[in-house]
């Protein structure tokens, strides 16, 4: 033990294996924590697709054959998900994070869903207004 | 100097995390189902003509930095700071480690960037 949590000598220290499973509230915390790994598995998606395309049209070509297969398909819709499920839950913890700002939570949570839908559609549109 | 990197860390967890929420679902959208399957928008959207001039541009580099950089960043700190649930309290050894990989990663993205030139 280091850091900021080392304990006192010879205090008691309560085993905490499998307390997230003893209450929902604490499930959706620890998925909501979990998100993270996919945030990280997509940001080595897109670097594994930079390394392709630094390779050469060849290796990306092979990196956007591997995107579009069915396997492929499951997992970023799996992303999708949990990702977005992160986009909510980042909302969510605004107030608590920033409990200074004379905003109903609700408000703030309401606006930063909206603004990412918003900025979604945007996105997608001008992709498509200029690729198409 | 104790803890005095921490901010640092956090700082880049809060960008990654607001980067994360307002584009992450609509990118993983766009290159994993849209573009691959040619829905809504055409497979030749993600060609590699097309990928490349955006890799070129200063602002698609910063944007790809950014993206890959911060996603990293955030997802390893929140990934450190999980492990005290799992009864495991971080010291340097955990902190070199998971804050090792997004800083490898970002120095990586950065040559490759560099590499595939302006």
């Amino acid at each position: 033990m280091s850091g900021r949590f080392k304990p006192a000598a010879n205090t008691y220290v309560r085993p905490v294996l499998g307390w997230w499973k003893t209450n929902p509230f604490y499930l959706w915390y620890m998925l909501r924590e979990a998100t993270a790994i996919f945030v990280v598995i997509y940001a080595l998606v897109l670097l594994l697709g930079l390394i392709c395309l630094a390779m050469g049209e060849g290796a990306y070509n092979g990196w956007r054959a591997a995107l579009a297969t069915p396997v492929s398909l499951v997992f970023h819709l799996i992303l999708l998900l949990l990702v977005g499920y992160h986009s909510y839950t980042w909302f969510k913890v605004m107030p608590k994070t920033t409990p200074h700002i004379p905003i109903e939570p609700k408000v703030i949570v309401q606006t930063g869903c909206a603004v990412t839908a918003a900025l979604s559609v945007l996105i997608v549109a001008v992709l498509w207004g200029v690729t198409r | 100097m104790k803890r005095a990197n921490d901010p640092i860390f956090w700082a880049l967890f809060g960008a990654g995390g607001m980067f994360s929420a307002l584009f992450g679902p609509v990118l993983i959208f766009i290159t994993g189902i849209a573009v691959p399957f040619g829905f809504i928008l055409p497979k030749s959207a993600m060609s590699y003509a097309n990928v490349l001039a955006f890799a070129q541009n200063p602002i698609g580099k910063l944007f790809l930095l950014a993206v890959i950089s911060l996603f990293l960043f955030h997802g390893a700190h929140r990934l450190l700071h999980s492990l005290h649930d799992f009864g495991i309290h971080g010291g340097t050894g955990e902190k070199v480690g998971f804050y090792g990989i997004p800083i490898v990663c970002t120095i990586l993205a950065v040559l490759l960037l560099l590499v595939i030139g302006f």
